[in-house]
């Protein structure tokens, strides 16, 4: 029986401290990781556009391409994430750096709730960089927390198209290509715009005097709807706030190719999250911006 | 409570050590720490079917003594036959009564008549037809006389209810159960250590091969309509992967924690995907379940048949596989499932092979050319039948077959390359570890002698294990038969 007790603890032991030597690799290998780790030490930056959002933005909306155009911004959107995650990067955000003058919150409703999901469920990696503590890394311990990572990280060695992508201003720009071969169903599409972290991230925003742009992310062809291009929706104060609808299924077909400009269902490559960017200065950032001047 | 969940670990860690460490001199003790322990486990899925379970386990521990006194055959048979009525009854009932009645109704409105009958809202209890074909056995096998009454009530309760095989099997027999519970178990380092690897190895099956397969194959099954034929093979390949590192991942983790109380429980899976024909895959897929069947089911079937020869043979057999197929559950994609297996042996009956054992050459480490063409036709058959197994009805699986066979068959399937990558990775490593220990008990027999090498390579299996494996709620398929 000493033996066998000897034997396990052995094995623990090894495992732990692997554990620990592959975390370190994957700090120093996963773009994600980096991306979140950088963004959770930004001081005193001074950013004139923010976004957040989850996987859909992060492929798809292109701050470079913003940067050039002269609107510093920087894409704060994690992948898998919900609203609570973009609320305490937010909060982080304006504690340490010069607030922003435009925030824009990318929207996923062609696939589902998850971002605005009435149940909120941080995003481990957001959680980690920017709330650490002792109590949380023991209940959840990072190398196990953050596991999704490491089989992203395989990605990176079985994948061509994984390797070529990478992180430029917190977007995802991947030069991988599907084609999407779904077609229009005009899908009803469910919205929980009352969500209380989307509230009372609007709300900051108001309070700090930042101008939001929300806009629903263009999905695949199945999961785009016949919705207006813009509409207001109710805040908690009873105010109201213009939504820009690029799940539309005629306004993303004038910029989204269906052959070239997707990564995997419902999210873009670099192509494709250029000419959404592309189509939200001109449409919505450039004239608001000379509305502003 | 799934194996692969912190609460199991918690609850395996105060039964091993109560049992090895507070309990461990006296035999009645260390069976009821097992008793309390499956009680327990057991009580935690859903506590109100342990009374089920309880009054199962009662009822045919007086039906093993009273068949055993009664010196009367004709009371003898009755007392069997109440037993027998309680364990199918009590399956009908649970597993298949609302199948029975939407059946019944379905076959009177093709004739015009309609019918109205009640469904219920049935849960069916988790492991009932484990625990129900223990039972039987045992009361077959009292009433034949091949095992004595078991009159220490512990043993049996112990025997029904048994955690780690109590869910999904392996389906002990209660003559090579029970005879381990008579005997103090005392510590065994080597039998130990091969239940800790075989764990490992049922884990590595389960949460990295299995559980990454799942979200690929539930896609593809679900939007068969709309992806190219490419797709829906490499589903259909996947899914065999995914069923069987689920199944026999599950069976090796059960085996290993009956090793690590001191309990050798039957093999279940004996490299199904190498076998080179369809009866000798049955000879090595759920070998509990077709052992049980051959005993209880085929050989009676083929003793009424045996004046029709060779069709008395095919009769039996197809009969057998037609409950197969049944005991997995109330559908009528599993009731094809087994006819189409039984339908599968006709060509050996015929021939003359269906017993034939063919063994690979032991010293090899690649299978004859022959032998991959016998594996690789008989594997194609399998996968495509486990597209029905799959599959929500008959419907479903005769449109993804009719998908499978259009020409966007040689168009790039639209699929998470990067994952399919990553999960055929997986899989070679552990169809590449079996074939290696092929006749060994299990695939984490490691021969080598060199500790380092065995280490690195459990070492590689936790690490995958902790970086890859999917522990989401995915629970084990054959929890619901």
């Amino acid at each position: 029986m000493k033996k066998f007790i000897q034997k396990c603890a052995l094995a623990v032991l090894l495992l732990i401290l692997v554990n620990v030597i592959a975390f370190f690799v994957l700090m120093a290998v996963n773009p994600m990781l980096k991306k979140v780790q950088e963004s959770a030490n930004f001081k005193n930056q001074k950013f004139d556009l923010l976004v957040f959002g989850n996987s859909m933005t992060v492929d798809g909306i292109d701050c470079d391409y913003l940067s050039k155009k002269g609107i510093n911004s920087y894409n704060l959107a994690t992948n898998g994430s919900h609203m609570c995650s973009s609320l305490l990067q937010l909060k982080a955000y304006l504690k340490n750096n010069a607030k922003p003058k435009i925030v824009i919150i990318g929207l996923p409703s062609a696939t589902g709730k998850s971002l605005l999901n009435p149940v909120p469920y941080p995003n481990p990696l957001v959680d980690f960089f920017y709330e650490p503590n002792l109590k949380n890394c023991v209940l959840n311990p990072p190398p196990v927390n953050l596991r999704w990572l490491y089989v992203e990280s395989l990605k990176i060695v079985v994948s061509k198209a994984h390797r070529e992508s990478k992180i430029v201003r917190g977007q995802w720009k991947s030069p991988k290509v599907i084609a999407d071969e779904t077609s229009f169903q005009n899908k009803k599409t469910e919205f929980y715009y009352d969500n209380a972290d989307f509230q009372e991230f609007i709300s900051i925003c108001k309070n700090e005097g930042i101008q939001v742009i929300p806009i629903e992310m263009p999905g695949s062809n199945a999961n785009r709807n016949s919705l207006p291009y813009n509409y207001p929706i109710e805040l908690a104060d009873q105010s109201q706030l213009k939504l820009y609808n690029l799940n539309n299924y005629e306004v993303s077909s004038q910029f989204i190719d269906p052959k070239n400009d997707w990564l995997a269902p419902d999210h873009l490559n670099q192509k494709g999250g250029a000419k959404l960017t592309a189509f939200v200065y001109e449409n919505i950032l450039k004239p608001q911006i000379a509305e502003h001047d | 409570m799934l194996f692969n969940s912190y609460p199991f670990f918690v609850f395996f860690a105060v039964v091993f050590g109560l049992y090895w460490w507070v309990f461990n001199k006296n035999v009645k003790a260390q069976n009821f720490v097992v008793l309390a322990a499956s009680y327990f486990f057991y009580a935690w899925a859903d506590w109100r079917f342990s009374f089920l379970l309880l009054g199962v386990t009662i009822l045919n521990y007086f039906l093993g003594i009273y068949i055993n006194r009664s010196e009367k055959p004709m009371t003898r048979k009755i007392l069997l036959n109440i037993g027998l009525l309680q364990g199918i009854g009590g399956l009908a009932f649970f597993k298949y009564y609302n199948f029975f009645v939407t059946s019944i109704a379905d076959a009177f409105a093709l004739i015009g008549v309609q019918v109205s009958l009640q469904t219920l809202n049935i849960i069916v209890p988790l492991g009932i037809s484990f625990f129900t074909f223990r039972t039987l056995s045992y009361l077959l096998d009292v009433e034949k006389g091949k095992v004595k009454p078991i009159t220490d009530w512990i043993s049996f309760f112990t025997y029904v209810s048994f955690f780690p095989s109590l869910l999904s099997g392996p389906i002990d027999k209660a003559r090579t159960f029970i005879p381990q519970l008579e005997k103090l178990r005392v510590f065994n380092y080597d039998m130990a250590a091969d239940g800790s690897r075989q764990i490992l190895w049922g884990f590595f099956k389960k949460i990295v091969v299995a559980n990454n397969i799942a979200p690929l194959t539930n896609e593809i099954f679900t939007n068969y309509q709309t992806l190219p034929a490419s797709s829906l093979w490499l589903g259909a390949v996947l899914y065999a992967f995914q069923i069987y590192a689920d199944f026999s991942g599950y069976s090796d983790m059960a085996i290993g924690f009956s090793k690590l109380l001191g309990f050798n429980i039957t093999k279940n899976f004996d490299n199904p995907f190498f076998a080179q024909s369809i009866p000798e895959y049955w000879r090595k897929w759920h070998i509990s379940l077709t052992a049980w069947l051959t005993e209880y089911v085929f050989t009676p079937l083929s003793i009424t048949f045996r004046d029709y020869d060779k069709l008395g043979l095919i009769l039996a057999i197809v009969g057998n596989f037609v409950i197969v197929g049944i005991w997995h559950g109330a559908n009528w994609t599993y009731v094809f499932f087994g006819l189409f297996h039984g339908l599968y042996f006709i060509p050996s009956i015929l021939n003359g092979t269906m017993n034939k054992k063919i063994k690979t050459d032991k010293t090899k480490l690649w299978p004859t050319l022959t032998e991959s063409f016998n594996m690789a036709r008989t594997f194609f058959v399998i996968m495509l039948t486990f597209v029905i197994f799959k599959a929500d009805s008959m419907a479903h699986a005769f449109g993804y077959y009719k998908h499978m066979v259009s020409t966007s068959i040689f168009s790039i399937p639209v699929i998470d390359f990067a994952s399919v990558a990553i999960v055929l990775l997986f899989s070679l490593l552990m169809f590449g570890t079996e074939w290696k220990h092929r006749y060994q008990d299990h695939g984490l027999v490691l021969s080598e002698p060199m500790d380092l090498k065995r280490w690195g390579f459990y070492l590689l299996l936790m690490l995958s294990l902790l970086f890859f494996g999917a522990f989401g709620e995915n629970q084990f398929i054959y929890f619901q038969f």
